[in-house]
């Protein structure tokens, strides 16, 4: 499963603890549930007390190393582009 | 996704677990899914109760797909070559026929599919097969020509339902005075039993009863028949065929559905309504 299906599954159900809004967006149900069954069987996905789905322990944390992925990257310049740092006193001539 | 409306995922799962016990494959190659499309249809009724009924009913739902037509034949024959009632006639030919209604003859009908699997090589592990001689016949109109060669003969089909067609197939042979046996990969009760009063036996691989008549305590059956009902009238399910064809409360799909089963399963009205188990005429054989 690639990982922003996986994140996209634990995102969803930590939010909503249902796995519906998928179905609602238009994602396909044979699809949805057989991520849904491997993210179970991987420990990630459990269930509450009221039968809800949620994430597990080790679904938290899976969920929070993707998200971090996700936002921990910044795109840079070409170097060819990049300025050199000049000093505070100095004037800037493009 | 199939449809307008959303299935909750409570139904979703449940019919998930259904599916991985009986096996049936949940993602297919195709555009539209026996998964998605039974979610679809569950979405589409009215409220939980009819969802709980349909799923309850679907745990005892049999599908015989086309790879396992063999496996089930080879079962149905093996319980009527050791029958006492197999007794061919030496010297002469063992005839196996489709089992058609006169007005189905020429068609293509499960029945005639049936004939193929009759020269497979596993058939052959029958002596029946392997040391008799077997004749073939495209349909019972075959057979009048052929009386006197007639040592067994075998009626053939994949399913029984009210056994009607069994009944006018019987009507057509009554110019043959032997001994006739039928063969059903999957016969109901009520079919097997209309047929013996004609003092002819069934021999299949499974057979099955009223799936809410003859299973549910009576005082539960008046309402889930109501509830049944109320399920193929919304879904307009065509008149008569409310608890399948001639009421017979079928709960099969084999290549093809028969209509005998429930109609919630394979009736499909308008756009944006999709069936599991769907029977729709818009797949027509042409003859010359």
């Amino acid at each position: 499963m690639r990982e922003s299906t996986e994140f996209l599954i634990l995102d969803t159900i930590k939010k909503h603890s249902s796995i519906m809004p998928l179905f609602t967006a238009g994602y396909s149900y044979s699809k949805v549930i057989e991520w849904v069954r491997q993210l179970e069987k991987d420990g990630k996905i459990c269930y509450n007390e009221m039968e809800q789905r949620m994430l597990s322990d080790v679904g938290l944390i899976r969920w929070e190393t993707i998200k971090k992925k996700k936002n921990g990257f910044t795109i840079l310049p070409l170097n060819s582009y990049k300025v050199k740092k000049i000093d505070i006193d100095e004037i800037y001539l493009p | 996704m199939l449809g307008k409306k959303v299935l909750s995922d409570k139904y979703v799962t449940k019919l998930y677990t259904i599916f991985e016990q009986k096996k049936w494959k949940i993602q297919e190659d195709g555009d539209y899914s026996v998964f998605d499309r039974f979610c679809s249809r569950l979405a589409e009724l009215e409220n939980d109760e009819e969802r709980d009924l349909i799923i309850e009913l679907t745990n005892e739902f049999l599908w015989i797909q086309s790879s396992m037509y063999e496996e089930y034949l080879l079962i149905a024959l093996k319980k009527l070559f050791k029958s006492k009632e197999w007794e061919p006639e030496k010297g002469k030919n063992i005839y196996i026929c489709p089992l058609l209604s006169e007005r189905d003859f020429g068609k293509l009908k499960s029945s005639t599919y049936m004939l193929y699997l009759c020269q497979s090589i596993l058939m052959r592990t029958y002596s029946e097969f392997q040391d008799e001689q077997i004749r073939i016949c495209e349909s019972p109109e075959v057979l009048k020509a052929h009386e006197d060669r007639i040592g067994a003969l075998i009626l053939m089909d994949d399913f029984i339902g009210s056994g009607e067609t069994a009944l006018e197939c019987l009507g057509y042979l009554n110019f043959y005075e032997k001994k006739i046996h039928i063969v059903s990969l999957v016969a109901q009760e009520e079919g097997i039993n209309n047929i013996s009063k004609e003092n002819v036996s069934v021999f299949t691989a499974v057979t099955r009863q009223k799936a809410i008549t003859d299973v549910y305590p009576e005082p539960e059956v008046k309402e889930k028949i109501e509830e049944m009902v109320k399920i193929s009238k919304r879904l307009h399910a065509p008149k008569g065929m409310q608890l399948g064809y001639a009421n017979t409360e079928s709960l099969v799909a084999m290549i093809k559905t028969p209509n005998n089963t429930f109609p919630v399963y394979w009736y499909e009205h308008k756009k944006n309504s999709y069936a599991p188990f769907v029977r729709k005429e818009n797949v027509k054989v042409i003859r010359s």
